[in-house]
């Protein structure tokens, strides 16, 4: 599924550079200029969004010996 | 009587076989040769004849000894090996027992990477159709090294930089040293298993072959085959390639490079969005401009007064054509009348009437019908009716006359 997000990311971009390519080209009626610019201003905020930055979290994954993933934060030069 | 001293077969052999451990030469020596019959139990001992040009000797080496073999033993393979002579005491087998065993000529970690390179490539392990893309934009990036190398710093680093919003998730592994292969094999299936990442970074540091090792064991490779999550491979410098390296589905070139690989730089990023958006937002005004200009060409052409003058030439251009039809039809119709008073004129001339009033008379037979026009046609007491120009009279003839033709 997180796969799908950061594919949709690229496309947004790819599909957003062949939308200023045919407004440059012009032959557009207003309904159609329109549509495209609608759609590629959502794109951009799409982008814009996507690239917010989260809150990083760096953190270390172990098994316990009894089997049991722990997560924890990670600290460097601490072991 | 001769005294015979007997002894059993087993007796001999255990006599053999230790008089030949106890003898220092042939304990613990180093013995070089060529390998022949060369098996290996499902147990794991291995057996096989060593020889040189003009002899042969049987050699065991048990599985307790063989699975510290980076290599695969092969016939015909030039080999130093320590070993002790002994005799199995079953068979009397004269042999050796071997403890370690190097390859001639080329280390055995060198014999070992040419060996498991060549199976593994034959299986596919490294086929560029299998491998998997990077995803564009991960959120979250799996780490599988040791917890306390510079690798792990440089990586953090990298990615922080680049994309302060990543999140990173570190196994921390033994990256050298017995059970090194393990850990790491074990935390790539564990990131397989358990937890959400988007592509890994499986590496560590520069070191010398010995101690990249665990990356070109077998374990590690089939681990990295495996996994669905797309792994970038970081061992060592740039010069180092491991089997883990032909096996990911792609080669960084460094720790530090893997993260480059691994995460897009935050500011190109939107650099680039805001370049498509400073063009999406000049092609719509563009565009807009344009219609509006044609739209003012339009507007111009309708404006009222350059309409009326418009409409005011259109009307009279139509009275015009109708003055035209109007007069063309009266035309068409004086002529025709003209026409038709000229034909009247022309019977009128003709008509039997005008004649009749004139004086001349015409003669019908009453009985026949027929208009008489000679003597000839009529014969004495036919009753003839005589037209006038104002009526008729009917007579009889009494007297036929006939004119002389000549």
């Amino acid at each position: 599924m997180n796969n799908q997000e950061k594919l949709s990311f690229e496309s947004a971009i790819e599909r957003l550079e062949t939308i200023v390519k045919q407004m440059e080209g012009g032959n557009l009626n207003l309904q159609d200029s329109m549509a495209l610019y609608e759609e590629g201003v959502k794109l951009t905020n799409f982008c814009m969004k996507e690239l917010e930055l989260a809150q990083q979290k760096i953190e270390k994954l172990t098994q316990t010996p009894d089997g049991k993933i722990k997560i924890e934060p990670f600290l460097e030069g601490e072991e | 009587m001769e005294q015979r001293e007997v002894f059993s077969v087993s007796q001999i052999n255990a006599y053999a076989k230790n008089l030949l451990e106890n003898q220092p030469e042939l304990q613990n020596i180093w013995v070089e040769g060529e390998i022949s019959n060369y098996r290996r139990q499902y147990s794991g001992h291995l057996y096989f004849s060593l020889k040189d040009e003009k002899s042969s000797i049987r050699c065991v080496m048990f599985s307790s000894r063989a699975k510290f073999l980076p290599f695969e033993p092969e016939n015909d393979m030039k080999v130093m090996v320590k070993a002790s002579v002994s005799i199995y005491e079953r068979d009397g087998q004269f042999q050796l027992y071997l403890n370690r065993m190097e390859p001639l000529g080329v280390g055995s970690l060198a014999l070992a990477f040419e060996q498991l390179r060549n199976r593994l490539s034959e299986e596919g392990l490294f086929d560029s159709d299998k491998k998997k893309l990077l995803p564009f934009l991960p959120k979250t990036v799996g780490v599988v090294t040791s917890p306390t190398g510079a690798a792990v710093h440089d990586i953090i680093s990298v990615i922080s930089r680049r994309n302060p919003g990543v999140n990173i998730l570190l196994a921390p592994v033994l990256v050298q040293g017995p059970g090194a292969a393990e850990e790491i094999a074990k935390a790539i299936e564990l990131f397989n298993r358990e937890e959400n990442v988007d592509v890994l970074i499986v590496g560590r540091g520069g070191g010398s072959l010995e101690e990249l090792w665990a990356f070109n064991e077998e374990i590690v490779v089939r681990a990295i085959y495996a996994s669905a999550i797309p792994i970038i491979s970081a061992v060592g410098h740039e010069t180092d390639f491991t089997l883990s390296d032909f096996t990911a589905d792609i080669r960084a070139a460094t720790p530090s490079a893997a993260a480059e690989l691994a995460v897009p730089d935050l500011y190109i990023l939107k650099e680039q969005i805001a370049q498509l958006s400073t063009s999406l937002n000049r092609g719509i005004n563009t565009h807009l401009n344009r219609l509006q200009e044609s739209l003012l060409y339009y507007q111009n052409k309708l404006e009222p007064e350059i309409f009326s003058s418009w409409l005011l030439s259109k009307q009279s251009s139509l009275n015009e054509k109708k003055t035209r039809l109007n007069h063309l039809m009266e035309l068409a119709q004086h002529n025709r009348s003209s026409n038709l008073k000229s034909i009247v004129g022309r019977l009128e001339v003709l008509s039997p009437l005008k004649i009749l009033s004139r004086g001349f008379a015409f003669c019908q037979n009453i009985q026949t019908k027929k208009i008489v026009t000679s003597v000839e046609d009529v014969i004495l007491g036919d009753e003839l009716s005589i037209t006038f120009s104002d009526g008729q009279a009917i007579g009889r003839v009494l007297e036929i006359r006939e004119e002389e033709r000549n």
